[in-house]
């Protein structure tokens, strides 16, 4: 009643595009560079590889969808970003901050290992008192 | 005055015997702790020959002493549903951030008299 279910459902197929790409990504081991450093920076590297990785892919589907509904390429493009430059910037910008944590809880499993990673965030983490008391 | 006596023969005995069990370190290579903490030092303080023959970490051992590596353990299924689980993590995350991004967009749009209903170009 009043509420258009039809945006959300678009963005429940973006959501699902965008993973499957952003899972591409990660099969190419895509931003896997300084690994040696602290984490910051893979952190940042792989955020902004990402994004430029959903930014390409994303043009390319926008693109092809244009195609085939007989859409200029500008009309296409500017379903990528937006319609303007501003606006394209602060999508950009969105997109990189929402791709940090995911690139942070990414590095940290390099590091600490796929089991271990998930069992702290998701399951229980039984040595983190002793690793507080370790540090104290 | 002491009663300490020159054991040469011990040392030899204990040569072959250090011989014969780093060969067992060879044949089944040590593998990667897993730790809460920061594992790098760990992993240097490796010999270098489990870098070359395990660079992933995390090995098996086959009823016959065989050498299996973790992904190759794992089933078809498994990886299948692992990859399943972690698309639909990720896409629920975008999901739920795109999410709160195109509602705040539609509300500053509302809140200016916009008469699109999300801000969203229509196709």
């Amino acid at each position: 009643v009043g509420i258009d279910f039809t945006i959300w459902g678009i963005a429940a197929v973006k959501a699902l595009l965008l993973a499957k790409f952003m899972l591409l990504g990660r099969a190419f081991k895509l931003g896997r560079r300084f690994r040696d450093r602290p984490l910051i920076w893979p952190t940042l590297y792989h955020a902004f590889m990402f994004l430029i990785l959903l930014l390409v892919l994303t043009t390319i589907e926008e693109t092809v969808v244009g195609a085939i509904h007989h859409r200029p390429l500008s009309g296409s493009l500017a379903h990528v970003v937006g319609p303007t430059v501003y606006e394209g910037i602060a999508v950009c910008i969105v997109f990189f901050l929402i791709l940090v944590p995911y690139s942070a809880f990414v590095c940290l499993e390099d590091v600490l290992g796929e089991r271990e990673i998930v069992r702290l965030f998701f399951v229980n983490r039984p040595g983190a008192v002793a690793a507080q008391s370790r540090a104290g | 005055m002491n009663n300490y006596t020159e054991r040469t023969w011990v040392l030899v005995t204990i040569g072959e015997a250090i011989k014969e069990l780093m060969k067992t370190y060879l044949q089944h290579p040590l593998r990667k702790q897993r730790s809460e903490s920061y594992s790098r030092p760990i992993i240097r303080a490796l010999p270098i020959y489990q870098k070359g023959a395990c660079p992933r970490g995390r090995q098996h051992f086959a009823a016959d002493g065989k050498l299996i590596s973790e992904h190759a353990a794992a089933s078809f299924r498994q990886k299948v549903a692992g990859e399943f689980k972690e698309k639909m993590a990720l896409a629920l995350y975008l999901y739920i951030c795109l999410g709160a991004v195109v509602l705040l967009k539609s509300a500053i749009l509302r809140a200016w008299g916009s008469t699109s209903r999300y801000g969203v170009l229509r196709r």
